[in-house]
């Protein structure tokens, strides 16, 4: 997902370039500036988390279970959204095979499909734990350093 | 800091600069304005024939707009705010977790990924600001991931919380001194205040390549 979505956005922001309605191109309207926009901003944020999750793996760390999890969570929703803004920036012409968008954005639905939230939900259910009363203030140290197993 | 228009021929972000104006200088009224993000949160000032000595000249005279483009960018990554949403939500699990069905705990594990991109996005604004490079992109980037998920926060603090928590810091029945009041009360405000989300959505379509139309 984590190389669809990049693609998917890619596609649409060239196509916004090229596409030329009511004289103009598409991405000079200022609707569909903000649909990319939001897609550009999501998938900054999402290629850190994933880039944490494997790092972490690399290293054997006691959070990378839930920081994949986390990753996977986050990845479902900028998968969401980045499949409507597309969509809504292709037009109808989205749909068609030679558009290419439909490839990526249909794969990426099936990767929703086969691995559900409640799953990484759980991990991250399991993973939570602080030391003394008072949550932290960084979201990783509300997890347990050492979360290994995944719960059935 | 005031931006302020020194050359009265010039056009828009031309002929501007940028003064530290002592608000204790004479003819300098500093009226609160009361409103729903709180009793003091805001004002409006007016300066009334305020003598201003040149120190006061924040960088180039005329080249104002470029100054506070600079500092805007180190100031819209706010560290403290995606540190106290996280104590924020750690809170509400505290208090709530236990009663939480999975659907809701689905939801709460996606804002705490929501959560942590955002820290990640504005580590990146840090680490720009040891390497003293300026985060033109990277600061609007962060900005924009710190409202909605604010927003997201106080929208999931509505549904689960229940009408213990709105209740007034100073109140004796307030909830953790009201901390979580004043996130939720503020939330509405996120997208607003230091740079709207509009604007900075404008600057990461300006990165992109995509112009504006005037």
């Amino acid at each position: 997902m984590n190389v669809e979505l990049p693609d998917a956005t890619d596609l649409a922001i060239a196509h916004a370039h090229e596409r030329v309605q009511f004289g103009r191109p598409l991405a000079s309207f200022q609707a569909l500036q903000f649909r990319l926009v939001e897609c550009h901003w999501r998938l900054l944020g999402l290629r850190l988390l994933v880039r944490e999750a494997g790092w972490r793996a690399d290293r054997n760390d006691g959070r990378a279970y839930v920081v994949s999890a986390l990753a996977w969570l986050y990845a479902r929703d900028v998968d969401r959204l980045v499949t409507k803004h597309t969509h809504q920036i292709f037009g109808a012409i989205g749909f068609t095979r030679e558009m290419g968008l439909t490839t990526v954005t249909g794969s990426a639905a099936t990767l929703r499909a086969l691995y559900p939230a409640r799953d990484a939900a759980a991990v991250v259910r399991a993973g939570r734990a602080w030391v003394d009363d008072a949550p932290p203030s960084t979201i990783l140290g509300g997890f347990l350093t050492d979360h290994q197993a995944v719960p059935a | 800091m005031l931006l302020c228009r020194t050359d009265p021929t010039s056009r828009r972000k031309e002929g501007l600069s940028v003064l530290l104006v002592d608000l204790s200088l004479p003819g300098v009224e500093r009226r609160p304005i009361s409103s729903t993000l709180g009793y003091h949160r805001i004002n409006e000032l007016f300066f009334d024939d305020v003598f201003v000595p040149r120190s006061a000249l924040l960088g180039p005279q005329n080249d104002g707009w470029r100054v506070a483009m600079t500092a805007l960018a180190f100031e819209r990554s706010g560290s403290a705010r995606y540190a106290r949403s996280a104590r924020t939500l750690g809170l509400m699990e505290q208090r709530h977790g236990d009663e939480w069905d999975d659907t809701r705990w689905e939801q709460y594990a996606s804002l705490l990924a929501f959560a942590r991109a955002t820290e990640l996005v504005n580590y990146g604004v840090i680490s720009n600001k040891e390497t003293g490079e300026v985060p033109r992109v990277e600061a609007p980037a962060a900005r924009i991931h710190n409202s909605p998920r604010e927003q997201a926060l106080a929208d999931f603090a509505e549904q689960t919380t229940g009408l213990d928590f709105i209740v007034y810091g100073a109140d004796d029945h307030a909830v953790d001194n009201g901390e979580f009041e004043s996130m939720w009360r503020n939330s509405f405000a996120a997208t607003v205040t230091a740079g709207s989300y509009e604007i900075q959505s404008g600057i990461i379509a300006h990165s992109l390549g995509m112009e504006g139309r005037r």
